[in-house]
């Protein structure tokens, strides 16, 4: 299958470029679900591996997955870092959500902001959108793309100061999935607004 | 298994049920309901996790891996599941205006909130407005950006109650 596809791929990648990015992007998505698979059986075995990529290649093929975007640049040592952040951004949102519990109980207070939305990328603003839905109290309540901005909501807020603590570190951690999968001029904006947002922040 | 692995293995799993126990505690407490998604997503992914970390060390490497795997599809959905119920919730009114120290989406979506928060709830309608009216230039002409309003997020701070 792999072997055809490469062939075809190679052939009308003169009129469609767009071919081979497809293709590998299929080739890292069934890779993906055949790891998925072999670590549900829990077995290393030459049949687990084979019927993950079948059952992979099926999935692949009885849904339709959105065609992939312009290739996603990797960068190991930078996904590695904002995966160790995503953990530990973990362990403090629980902490300060359980805090939020104890401490104001039914006067808690929340904010909903506007955060700007850089990247342009579906897959970039969805890891975006999962990784602030981990940090501290927050979620993504919309994605407006007409006007690229985010809409947050935060648990914790009781003032303006905490709002724009809270847009700082969503912006944050905007910059940190940028930084791991977003272009450089993308990373270059997000730091502007960061600029701009810590400058103006509080009342002092 | 030596002894470290099993203290170590036993207080993951206490402060991970502990953890369960807080999120279940918010769910009662919280004011409002995008309050109690952040009790029943937060603390309990992280409880969650830590009580399947600590089944981990007491198990062999394979199953330990699955184990893994249920932590990280429960990274990954939980925010999903919170999203879209939090959003659902905002469009229906199901978020308390009281419990909320600014709601810059309001004027993005004045016609979907069933219940208009103002009355000393929302206390930046007007700065928001006013702030929101001066987009960012530079950012809106070097990548051809619909301006109306794109300047808000990033604008808000700096004229804040400074």
């Amino acid at each position: 299958m792999t072997g055809s596809g490469r062939v075809s791929a190679s052939r009308v990648s003169v009129t469609r470029p767009g071919m081979v990015n497809q293709l590998r992007a299929r080739t890292v998505e069934i890779a993906w679900l055949t790891l998925v698979w072999v670590l549900l059986w829990g077995t290393f075995t030459p049949v687990s591996i084979v019927g993950g990529v079948l059952v992979g290649a099926a999935v692949i093929a009885a849904f339709r997955f959105p065609a992939p975007g312009p290739h996603l640049p990797f960068r190991p040592v930078r996904l590695l870092a904002l995966g160790g952040y995503l953990a530990y951004d973990m362990v403090v949102s629980g902490a300060e959500v359980s805090w939020q519990t104890l401490r104001h109980g039914p006067a808690a207070r929340g904010a909903v902001f506007a955060v700007p939305l850089v990247s342009g990328s579906d897959r970039v603003v969805a890891v975006v959108a999962n990784a602030l839905s981990l940090s501290p109290g927050a979620m993504a309540l919309q994605i407006d793309h007409e006007h690229r901005l985010w809409h947050v909501y935060a648990l914790g807020p009781r003032d303006r100061a905490g709002v724009e603590r809270s847009r700082r570190r969503a912006l944050d951690m905007q910059r940190r999935v940028i930084a791991a999968l977003g272009t450089p001029a993308e990373l270059a904006e997000v730091e502007r607004h960061m600029a701009r947002v810590g400058s103006g922040g509080g009342p002092r | 298994m030596s002894t470290a692995a099993e203290v170590g293995s036993a207080v993951l799993m206490l402060l991970g049920a502990l953890s369960c126990l807080l999120g279940a505690i918010g769910l009662v407490r919280l004011p409002d309901l995008p309050a109690r998604l952040q009790a029943a997503t937060k603390p309990q992914t992280l409880g969650l996790a830590l009580v399947l970390l600590g089944a981990a060390l007491r198990v062999e490497l394979v199953t330990a891996a699955t184990l893994m795997l249920v932590v990280l599809f429960q990274v990954i959905t939980a925010p999903v599941v919170s999203q879209l119920v939090g959003r659902a919730a905002y469009r229906v009114g199901a978020v308390r205006g009281d419990a909320l120290v600014v709601d810059e989406l309001a004027e993005h979506l004045p016609h979907d909130r069933e219940t208009d928060p103002a009355g000393g709830a929302v206390v930046d309608r007007d700065q928001h407005l006013s702030s929101g009216s001066t987009p960012q230039r530079s950012t809106a002409e070097t990548h051809g950006w619909d301006d109306g309003g794109a300047g808000a997020g990033g604008r808000i701070g700096r004229d804040g109650t400074s």
